[in-house]
């Protein structure tokens, strides 16, 4: 039975025209941390003027008397075919990602393995590269996700709401990413009472005070430092290795929400982060000489938010977002040198407007910007994926780039409608346009989208369009790219079924096939103009989920991916894609003991990525390096990855305080997983290079 | 829009240092001399330059070393005009202007050639060769392919210089007010082509004993690039026998002319030789040896 509460918000019931109805929870809703008379984001799909003034019409009949009073959660409803949502809480406890958001994603089918603190990047989703994906906070794509290496994201996930991840047929709204797209959502700051929160782990510590300071406005401020290097100039000998990395990083956030009324809402971000690594290297790296002297590497960036969210009309709702500020990257080896200064702004207004209880349209516009200067001296850039070992930096041809000003400009707009022509049925076709005012180039994607609700527990869903990405600003660069250089595009389709077995039991199945145009590849030896739109790409898979939630603090995932990812450079034969993972499998899961007590435990097997093996290598005498000459680019595969991952945690309540005891144990078993090889300086003999080793975590947190 | 530019190798170190774990025996090291190998590569003119310009004729001199120090090999050689390729073995620009087979005697190989008179200046020259030991040495445009005839291992090696032009023109490094000491006794070089003796007049160490050497480098082996700066010198250690501090070091161009580094004698008794090639950076090689007799 249906049970609403006429007078909490009609916003739900309007959402209920546009969604799936999923559960009504009387109740729940402080727990969740979502207040019953709060509207819910004007962003999600289905989101409705709050002043409303009913149901749709023939959606709920007269004889649906609303009569108790009672809470609605309600999901928000897809516009992609498949969106997988995942909140702050689940988040954050998921075995082997410390805790944290954006890592937590990976244990989502669609989403490609990559090394513990190698990837510093967006994640890979369906056969696609990292720089295929965009990672939004709040809308807004970020300078940074990670710290270096991928240990930690740049935002704390305690004051995340969710995390959004969509692996392909991505709403008309987004743009510039030929992949998929993950966006966390900020939380509002308490508005209960003054709440504080002190992390300690051995790896970084963070601090968070939050609360209301008037009846309207509420904030939250965080900080975080990294604690590694204390450890690694402490207790580490100095001749433990030849290099040693110390990184040291730190990030804060600053969030305030005024609600000015029912209608306007305004959150005011401040966030930034900073990476600096410092490498120590005894003596000078033997197969490298430019891996020589000290090495120093610092990117930071700070950032101010605005997002107004507002109800202009009944019918009508307007959300405008602008971000911007500083930003500086700076890399040095021995005479490599990088150098970045720059400001970012990214804008973004857009509308939703419902013309009917079966039409409603979105439509609006945003802008990506950069402007600033840098300079650099290093190797020429070469494509990012399909390149097999290169040999060493000293033997790459060096490019100077005098200090240059640079304004790369990306506007782009969008319409997309939402038409239901029966209650179960959901059409999404939409159109995005972009511009490329430093490429002067233009693109147009359309995009369909489809969801039918074939009956309350299963739902078939597809989707279909085209997804273009521009060349990165140095690839259209004179001297470092080719000015001429166009930007690539995917074509994605998926279709997929939902089924929802129990309350508590969903399992989603969903097929995707992919293929790139016009990828962007580098000319025979990086020789001008060093990109041409010369690269193919196809990826085809079947993606399975299966989720187990009995409670709200125990869970359960089966993630299963089963894909092949191929590419075609230049005339060259189709390769496998550097991160072809056949098989993807990730177990996940939490309970809840009772008294305080949650374990947790994740388990991967993943097949091993492609590898290249190098055939021989010719003496570079200009120098005294050795050019690796490959064999069949990703012809063979690494032995297949396997990692247990465990995290146990007791929380105790000591009057107003709740002191949260956690031991994270990554690789429980001390499987030595082959991530590659490495090589003697003429590549004559090489060894196998394993990945992390077991690695534990304690860490102590304190809530008031 | 990323704004930097990935560098695999900050990437790649620091991930060695954080989670990477190589396994097995340590992989052989690339100051010691196991086989014969190439050390170095340059072009000679009558000037001292390292640059030819169009329609001038050179030399290239190609060094090569083996476990006893001097060697001799057959080679196959190609000098042409080449692409401007960022990394990987020189591709060349049409048919090459020398295309020769030479004996190296000595650990030197010779070959002259002339830049032709329609080469722009500026343009990248290449040199493409394979050495044997046994066997006829052969080149193709597929670095793959390159052979002794099916005898023996190929010692593949590419170079590059580049055609003077009115803004670019080096010299090699020059190093004849070189200097080297050991504790307080000075070495006498010698020519790369003298095989290692124990005969009177080399310096006579204790076997399996740490020294420390230092290399005082000929003022003239840097050429000034501005006024406060001149070319960063990378120094190749090579020894036939014991263990170098290292393989490569590098001078600043702001740092003294002055290379310090130790070396542990072998255990075993005998005449080693050492070399140490000079690099600056644009073109410009210069090489000397040593020998050392560990008693």
């Amino acid at each position: 039975m249906r049970t609403l509460r006429r007078n909490a918000t009609t916003t739900f019931l309007i959402s209920l025209a546009w969604s799936t109805w999923t559960e009504v929870v009387q109740g729940q809703t402080a727990e969740r941390g979502q207040e019953a008379d709060e509207q819910p984001k004007a962003e999600d799909a289905s989101a409705a003027p709050a002043s409303a003034s009913g149901p749709p019409p023939g959606f709920l009949d007269d004889e649906e008397e609303l009569e108790f009073e009672a809470v609605a959660e309600v999901e928000a409803p897809p516009r992609e075919p498949t969106k997988r949502v995942m909140e702050q809480e689940q988040l954050t406890r998921i075995p082997g990602t410390r805790g944290d958001a954006l890592r937590a994603i990976e244990v989502m089918p669609g989403v490609a393995r990559t090394q513990f603190a190698a990837n510093d990047g967006p994640p890979l989703l369906r056969g696609g590269s990292s720089w295929e994906s965009l990672v939004l906070l709040d809308g807004a794509p970020v300078p940074l996700i990670y710290h270096f290496g991928g240990l930690t994201s740049f935002f704390n996930s305690q004051l995340l709401e969710s995390v959004e991840m969509t692996p392909g047929n991505y709403s008309s709204r987004y743009g510039r990413a030929a992949g998929g797209v993950v966006e966390a959502r900020v939380r509002d700051p308490k508005s209960d009472g003054f709440h504080a929160m002190l992390e300690l782990s051995a790896i970084d510590s963070f601090a968070i005070v939050e609360g209301p300071i008037t009846k309207k406005t509420s904030v939250a401020l965080a900080a975080r430092r990294s604690n590694i290097d204390f450890f690694f100039k402490n207790f580490v000998p100095d001749d433990a290795y030849q290099v040693m990395a110390a990184p040291i990083y730190w990030d804060y956030q600053g969030i305030v929400t005024h609600r000015f009324n029912e209608r306007h809402k305004l959150r005011t971000l401040v966030y930034g982060s900073q990476d600096s690594l410092e490498l120590y290297y005894g003596d000078s790296a033997q197969e490298d000489p430019a891996l020589q002297g000290s090495i120093d590497a610092r990117l930071g960036f700070h950032r101010l938010q605005l997002e107004l969210d507002s109800q202009l009309s009944d019918k009508v709702t307007q959300q405008l977002m602008i971000s911007g500020g500083p930003a500086l990257g700076d890399q040095q080896i021995g005479q490599l040198r990088q150098k970045m200064r720059f400001w970012d702004v990214i804008a973004r207004a857009q509308w939703g407007i419902f013309l009917s209880d079966a039409v409603r349209l979105d439509t609006g516009m945003d802008l990506v910007m950069f402007a600033g200067k840098g300079e650099y001296t290093g190797p020429a850039p070469a494509q990012g994926e399909g390149n097999p070992e290169f040999g060493a930096l000293a033997g790459e041809r060096y490019l100077t780039i005098e200090e240059t000003g640079l304004v790369p400009t990306r506007p782009g707009a969008f319409l997309e409608a939402s038409l239901r022509p029966v209650a179960s049925l959901l059409l999404v076709p939409g159109v995005r346009a972009d511009y490329v005012l430093d490429g002067d180039d233009w693109t147009v994607d359309p995009r369909f989208a489809a969801r039918w609700d074939a009956t309350r527990s299963t739902t078939f869903k597809g989707g279909v369009g085209l997804y273009s990405q521009p060349p990165e600003y140095y690839e259209i660069m004179d001297d470092l790219g080719n000015p001429d250089a166009k930007p690539f595009r995917t074509l994605q389709t998926s279709f997929g079924v939902e089924q929802k077995i129990t309350d508590a039991i969903k399992v989603d199945v969903e097929g995707f096939y992919k293929r790139w145009y016009d990828r962007l590849v580098d000319t025979e030896g990086g020789a001008p103009p060093r990109f041409e739109n010369d690269g193919r790409g196809r990826a085809y898979g079947l993606e399975t989920l299966i989720e187990i939630r009995p409670s709200a603090k125990s869970q359960a995932f089966l993630a299963y991916t089963l894909s092949r990812s191929e590419r075609q450079d230049r005339d060259d034969p189709w390769r496998l894609f550097d991160y072809d993972q056949t098989h993807i499998l990730s177990l996940t899961g939490n309970y809840d003991l009772g008294k305080g007590w949650i374990v947790g435990a994740r388990f991967r097997y993943v097949s091993g990525n492609p590898t290249t093996a190098i055939e021989k290598a010719v003496y570079d005498a200009s120098t005294d390096t050795y050019f690796p000459v490959a064999g069949e680019v990703n012809g063979s595969r690494l032995p297949a990855f396997h990692q247990l991952d465990v995290r146990v945690e007791k929380r105790f309540d000591i009057g107003p305080v709740g002191l949260t005891t956690y031991l994270e144990v990554m690789n429980v078993y001390n499987a030595k997983n082959r991530e590659g090889r490495s090589y003697s300086f003429d590549y004559s003999e090489s060894q196998g290079v394993t990945g992390m080793p077991i690695f534990p975590n304690l860490g102590i947190r304190g809530e008031l | 829009m990323n704004f930097e530019i990935q560098w695999r190798g900050v990437a790649a170190t620091a991930a060695v240092g954080l989670s990477l774990v190589a396994c097995g025996d340590p992989l052989k090291d690339g100051q010691l001399l196991e086989e014969v190998r190439p050390l170095g590569v340059r072009f000679e003119l009558e000037n001292g330059l390292s640059t030819p310009a169009p329609g001038e004729s050179a030399e290239v001199v190609l060094l090569f070393a083996g476990p006893t120090g001097p060697v001799d090999l057959r080679l196959a050689l190609e000098i042409c005009q080449a692409e401007e390729t960022a990394r990987g073995t020189p591709i060349c620009i049409g048919t090459p202007w020398v295309a020769q087979k030479i004996d190296v005697v000595g650990s030197e190989g010779r070959a002259s050639f002339s830049v032709p008179e329609h080469i722009e200046p500026g343009s990248r020259i290449g040199i493409r060769a394979v050495g044997c030991e046994t066997g006829e040495p052969e080149l193709t445009s597929d670095p793959l392919d390159w052979n002794c005839g099916g005898q023996g291992e190929p010692i593949e090696v590419g170079f590059d210089g580049v055609v003077r032009s009115g803004s670019f023109e080096n010299q090699n490094p020059r190093l004849v007010q070189s200097r080297l000491f050991v504790a307080d006794a000075e070495i006498t070089f010698e020519d790369v082509g003298v095989r290692p003796t124990c005969e009177e007049g080399v310096l006579e160490v204790e076997a399996g004993k740490k020294l420390e050497f230092q290399l005082r480098l000929d003022p003239g082996a840097r050429e000034e690039l501005s006024d406060d700066a001149g070319e960063i010198l990378q120094i190749s250690h090579f020894s036939t026998a014991g263990l170098l501090e290292r393989q490569f070091s590098i001078v600043d161009g702001s740092e003294d002319l002055v290379v310090d580094f130790t070396w542990k004698a072998p255990k075993e008794s005998g005449a080693v030789k050492q070399y140490a090639v000079v690099r600056d950076g644009r073109g410009g090689v210069a090489w000397l040896s040593y020998s050392l007799c560990v008693q």
